[in-house]
Order: C-alpha cells, then structure tokens, then sequence
C-alpha cells in the first residue's frame, strides 16, 4: 500500500485529525513514515500538531472512575465457568430421525386392519365397564 | 495472527476456572470502562460487561481460531450492546439518559473545577453521535488499532477515520470555548 510507503502533509494532517497527536495511536503502517515526516518538518509539524494535542489533553481529563469491580468480576468469573448442558444437539435429532423411521416401519408393516382396532376397543371398554357382550369374543 | 485469548477461551470451554479468572481480569474492565464512555451509565455499563462475558460462555467451546481476535470480538459485542441500549433510551424518549450532569453537592473548590472539566469533556464525548463516540472510545481510549476498531465496528478502516475526524471535528467544537480553562493553558 502507497500509504506506508510515503507521506504527504496532506495524509499527515489527515492522521492527526483522525487519530490525534500521539503517534502511538497512528495506523501501524503509516507509523514509521509519518513519525520520519514530522521529524523532517519540526515547525510545520508543530503547528500541524497543536489543535491535535489540545484535544487530545482534553480527552485524558475524562478519567472514569471505576468502581470496585472484584464483585462484578466474581460474578462474571461465576458466568464463565457456569455447567454447561450435556453436549446433547443430537438428541433431538436422533428422536426425530426415529420417529421418522418407525413411521415408515409401521407403514411397511401395514397398521392394524380397522376391524381389529374396533374389538381392541371393545374388548377394553366391555372389562372397563363390565358389560355384557363385551371383552373377548365380543363381536366375534 | 497469534491470539492469547483464543487458548483461554479453549480452555473456558473445557470448563477451566484459572482460564476464566485470567480473561475476567484481562478485559473485564475494559469491557466496563467501554460501557461507561458510551453509556455513562455504570450499572448499565456493568449490564453490558456482564452480557458480553455470557456471550463469551456460549461460543467458548466453539471458537474458532483465525477467524477473529477475542478482545476485537468482545469489542464489537459490547458497542453493539450498547448501541441497542442507547437505541432503546430513545425510543423511550428519556432526554436525561446518558447526559453528563455536575452534582453542586459534591463542590469543593479546586474538585469543583477537575469535575467541570472532566464533565464538561463526558458532555461533550455525550453529545456526539453514537458512530462516532464508539470510534473515538475504541481507539483513543480502548487503545485498539485502526485495524481492530473497524473489525468491531464492522466498517473499513476509511470509514473509521471518516468516523474519528468528524467527531474529534465536533468535540473540539464543543470544547473550543473553554479549550484554554480544560488544558490548564490559560
């Protein structure tokens, strides 16, 4: 990339508008070529460089406090080591997978006839309620 | 691209307690302190934190590595987070929300004048739009690289530096006319 290679006052002044005045926080690649440009243009630079520094110095005022962490990061630690459930993805599968399988089975095997659904039924409803007619033989 | 996070999160996977300890202390405050600059809000910021780290328990046994560094990952997590939280302060219309306010209780005189500063420099950081702000704070004050911010940000690096101009362009619009009273120049 041309950009690493040279530097324009025109992308330093880019630079220290994007990133500011630290050279620290300049694009890696760029680093080495624009810290060089700004040594060889020490006046120009300066003058470049003064609304990026006082920017800069304004933003290192916005010191955050931070508060006592250690309960948030026992609780965070807690989360992180949390049990996970058992590597199991392919159970539901599985289960669908055998359903579908035994569904072609059956149909394979061919479902009971209707005739013999309906004294199934009978059989037990006649025992459930002790009815005449009803239980083995019924219907038969 | 040598990740030392990416191991940690192996082995977080694994269940390894010592590994979780080191990532929690590694970025745990980054992660707030990241929450508070867009947020300015620290029980919101610790909210944000605490999802990014869930987040990082639900993907830990399937991480991959090469794809993304952990800490540009948890950056782009957390700005999103927090985008959605901010999002939602406006559909809730809370014109309070986020806005950097001095309590005169708390004044003492030479404190007085540190907080105004600092406040007056939140406010500031406050007003911008939220693109803004999230460039800004990852590369001025997460120290990521113009590479990683935009990885987080998901935008090029064009569009990041589009981003950070603009909004140093604002902020030292709004602080122009006390510039002398924050650096301490006057």
């Amino acid at each position: 990339m041309a950009r690493s290679e040279e530097m324009s006052r025109t992308r330093m002044q880019a630079i220290l508008d994007a990133y500011g005045a630290d050279a620290r926080r300049w694009p890696a690649e760029e680093r080495a070529a624009a810290e060089a440009w700004a040594a060889a243009h020490g006046d120009d630079f300066a003058t470049m460089a003064r609304e990026a520094q006082a920017l800069d110095a304004a933003l290192a005022l916005d010191v955050r406090e931070s508060a006592d962490d250690a309960k948030l990061a026992a609780q965070v630690s807690a989360i992180l080591v949390a049990p996970r459930p058992a590597n199991d993805w392919w159970r539901p599968v599985a289960a669908l997978a055998a359903c579908a399988v035994l569904g072609v089975a059956i149909g394979f095997a061919g479902a009971p006839r209707h005739d013999d659904i309906a004294s199934e039924v009978d059989a037990v409803f006649g025992a459930a309620f002790d009815l005449p007619g009803f239980g083995e033989g019924a219907g038969g | 691209m040598h990740d030392p996070d990416a191991e940690l999160l192996r082995r977080i996977g694994a269940g390894d307690a010592r590994a979780a300890d080191q990532l929690v202390r590694r970025h745990l405050p980054r992660m707030t302190a990241l929450g508070r600059r867009m947020l300015s809000n620290a029980a919101e910021a610790e909210d944000v934190a605490q999802e990014v780290f869930l987040r990082v328990w639900k993907v830990a046994p399937e991480w991959r590595t090469g794809e993304a560094k952990v800490e540009t990952w948890m950056h782009r997590v957390a700005v999103n987070l927090c985008y959605d939280r901010l999002r939602r302060r406006r559909e809730v219309n809370d014109p309070e929300a986020g806005v950097a306010s001095i309590d005169p209780a708390q004044s003492a005189p030479d404190a007085i004048l540190a907080r105004q500063r600092a406040a007056a420099v939140r406010a500031a950081l406050d007003a911008l739009p939220d693109r803004q702000r999230a460039a800004i704070v990852l590369c001025h004050f997460q120290d990521l690289s113009n590479i990683d911010a935009a990885h987080a940000l998901e935008i090029s690096v064009d569009a990041l530096e589009s981003l950070l101009s603009r909004g140093r362009r604002a902020l030292k619009a709004a602080l122009s006319a006390r510039a002398d009273d924050l650096t301490g120049d006057a």
